[in-house]
């Protein structure tokens, strides 16, 4: 009943959802463990978390995680400037060193980061920890911490627990192995390049009024390049950014013409051109529009798929 | 099934899953699956089997064959796991497993009735209370010695296999090089870290620290504390050629790239012949010192394509591990019979996307070596340094002295 449920409403915001990814999120929100979502570039891992917010009708708190990250920018900071000028403002008070520092280092000088933000929160937002691999070993070890137990522990004020534990989702690109102890703490989903079927779905979900037939053939195109050894692989953003690029010149099939002209909106490196025009043989035949019904296939229930990039809701 | 029945099951499809496919799981991942399954129901079958992926695994490579396992547990003998498993070792080996998989299939349809297996499983099911153990009772005629199964169906199926074995990793000396690994590991290092850390004499002042000890002083901050940028160690990378003319020196260099990976989580290594295989996970086990790395396929003992592998290296791997910061070990002795403009390209990209590539040579220590090899001459002109990998002396001396060679004087960090 909530698979379907979570499809509807993922539907509706134009992300189709398939199976997998649907049955990850019932597990998520019903265990409360976090999500670790890994794929491709440009498959829609983090697309998911925004979609999830809006459906759930919740704050999206987002940690864009980096080489170097640390507590003081993930979890909280104490508001120096603000400290400073309370400390000369009260100077000739007269107060104890001991109530001067407890009054410095009041929630009211303390300036909430990410973390911190995400469990103090009166109703459980959704938590995106987005490309978690590119932060290091140290952060890695610091986060499993707030994982776990969803508290943090500041010296000077107490443990802050969390109110309501966040739904949180990870998302990452593996430029780096995580560690097993992470990885064991949370669900797992893979989400990979679409089928064929899929990102016809999508193509139609997001881009409503693409002409079928227009469709069909980006979908084919893809499902051949996504074969071929490319130094990078295109993913959905780039198939939705290129069919909107055909819709605006107005292109209702792809020529060879067109493909050239428009071949820098899906290949991105030069080599990757080269090889594509050392392969013309293999992929001519795909651009062959008689091999496609005049009305393009039809399209099913939008079961499956996989989405991503907003690309122009109007 | 009662519900007890259940939560037996799933304890033990967390053993088998744990003992036989090579995952990390425990208790903790059957209390979840239990849950799980409280909330998807256990009706639908496909639901259910996503449900427990989510749950069990956490790589790609867990959550690809998932599947099979679940398939094999629940849908083959309830509860007990088939008999014929893979050896642990080959995992990542596709395409034999395909087909021991269809052997074994075969010989459940033919020579073990699917009812019989069941009643002699549930007999044993009864004798024994403890669910853990329930996957280790499988009957063992044929798992006995899987890898003389292994070696018929190789000769049975496989084109090759009149390939050379996989030479063990040797297990002699391998405290000195495990010793040299770390040394070389606490040696190189390339770069700095964009973690700050507290630091007498940093670059840059550390608020937190310094408003604190300000208080002391009615709120002057006189004693400034600073913070710098750690040192890095260095990430390597191995890639070592295992074609037939090298194949027979490469003991040494196995093994040191055994102990690097042992040393170091930033470690990979790769060997190839005819196609490139990642042997990391491989050599990220422990205890594997005195044995063979398993089948490598088309890896190991064929002819040399350096550069078409360089480039499959850079294409399919590059991205994660070609930094700023990777130390990139070739061995070979540039024996190409490739395409050279290849080897180049190759050896272009390797050396602009990282520190440096330090080429071991098989033969280099020979008073008589000069590096004439087609393959050598192509390479030099972007190989920071030719050294001999002959023996445990030789890789003594690359950790002693690479510190020298590569390790970038501690720079000023300018702040951004």
């Amino acid at each position: 009943m909530i698979l379907e449920h979570i499809r509807e409403r993922f539907a509706e915001r134009g992300y189709v959802a398939n199976d997998d990814f649907a049955t990850a999120l019932e597990l998520t929100l019903a265990l409360e463990k976090p999500l670790l979502i890994e794929g491709p570039a440009g498959v829609g891992k983090t697309e998911s978390a925004k979609v999830l917010a809006e459906v759930l009708g919740t704050r999206l708190i987002r940690l864009q995680c980096y080489e170097g990250l640390d507590a003081a920018s993930a979890l909280y900071e104490w508001n120096y400037p603000k400290q400073l000028l309370r400390i000369r403002l009260t100077e000739q008070d007269g107060a104890s060193t001991a109530a001067r520092e407890s009054e410095i280092f009041s929630r009211e000088f303390l300036l909430e980061r990410p973390l911190l933000e995400a469990i103090t929160q009166e109703r459980a937002p959704v938590l995106l920890i987005d490309e978690i691999d590119r932060a290091d070993e140290a952060f890695e070890a610091f986060l499993l911490e707030l994982l776990g137990e969803f508290q943090v522990t500041i010296p000077e004020l107490g443990t802050i627990r969390a109110r309501e534990r966040p739904a949180v989702i990870m998302t990452s690109n593996r430029t780096r192995e995580l560690s097993d102890a992470l990885r064991r703490r949370c669900l797992y989903l893979w989400l990979d390049y679409p089928t064929r079927e899929q990102e016809l779905a999508i193509l139609h979900a997001r881009l409503p009024g693409i002409d079928a037939r227009l469709a069909e053939q980006i979908a084919r195109f893809m499902e051949h390049l996504r074969s071929q050894p490319f130094q990078k692989v295109p993913g959905v953003a780039e198939s939705l950014d290129w069919a909107l690029a055909l819709i605006r010149l107005h292109r209702d099939a792809i020529d060879e013409r067109t493909l050239e002209q428009t071949l820098g909106c899906i290949l991105k490196v030069r080599e990757d051109w080269e090889l594509l025009r050392a392969q013309r043989s293999r992929w001519e035949p795909l651009l062959d529009g008689s091999q496609i019904p005049a009305n393009g296939t039809p399209l099913t229930n939008q079961d499956y798929g996989v989405g991503t990039v907003r690309a122009n809701r109007a | 099934m009662s519900r007890q029945d259940f939560t037996v099951s799933i304890a033990a499809f967390t053993a088998a899953l744990r003992e036989q496919h090579g995952f990390g799981v425990g208790h903790a991942a059957t209390r979840d699956a239990l849950r799980a399954a409280e909330v998807v129901g256990i009706a639908d079958g496909p639901h259910l089997r996503r449900a427990f992926r989510a749950v069990y695994c956490a790589t790609p490579d867990e959550a690809a064959r998932f599947d099979a396992a679940f398939d094999e547990f629940f849908l083959g003998a309830q509860g007990i796991a088939q008999p014929n498993l893979r050896p642990r070792h080959t995992r990542p080996e596709r395409k034999p497993q395909e087909l021991h998989n269809r052997d074994s299939d075969d010989a459940n349809a033919k020579g073990r009735p699917r009812d019989a297996a069941r009643e002699r499983d549930r007999a044993a099911d009864e004798s024994n209370e403890t669910t853990g153990r329930a996957v280790e009772r499988r009957p063992v005629e044929e798992a006995n010695d899987p890898a003389t199964v292994w070696q018929t169906l190789r000769a049975r199926y496989s084109a090759a296999a009149a390939r050379a074995p996989t030479p063990p990793i040797p297990a002699a000396g391998l405290d000195a090089m495990l010793a040299h690994a770390s040394r070389l590991i606490a040696g190189v290092r390339i770069a700095r870290s964009r973690r700050r850390t507290p630091r007498r004499s940093g670059d840059r002042i550390d608020l937190r620290r310094t408003l604190r000890a300000s208080v002391e002083t009615a709120g002057d901050p006189i004693d400034l504390r600073r913070t710098a940028r750690a040192l890095r160690s260095a990430r390597f990378v191995v890639l070592i050629d295992g074609s037939r003319s090298t194949a027979e020196h490469a003991g040494p260099m196995l093994q040191f790239a055994y102990a690097l990976v042992q040393r170091s989580r930033r470690a990979n290594a790769f060997v190839f012949s005819t196609a490139l295989r990642d042997v990391t996970p491989v050599l990220r086990e422990r205890d594997r010192a005195g044995r063979a790395l398993g089948d490598l396929g088309e890896a190991w003992g064929g002819g040399t394509r350096i550069g078409d592998n360089m480039l499959e290296f850079v294409r399919e791997h590059g991205a994660r591990l070609l930094l700023p910061q990777t130390l990139v070990f070739v061995f070979s002795d540039g024996l190409d019979v490739g395409n050279l403009d290849r080897l180049e390209r190759a050896m272009r990209e390797l050396r602009a996307r990282s520190a440096g590539v330090v080429w071991l040579h098989p033969h280099a220590g020979a008073a008589a070596f000069t590096p004439s090899a087609r393959g050598m001459r192509t390479a030099l002109p972007y190989v920071a340094a030719l050294r001999p990998a002959r023996d445990e002396a030789d890789f003594a001396d690359l950790a002693r002295t690479l510190r020298r060679r590569l390790a970038v004087a501690p720079s000023r960090s300018t702040s951004r």
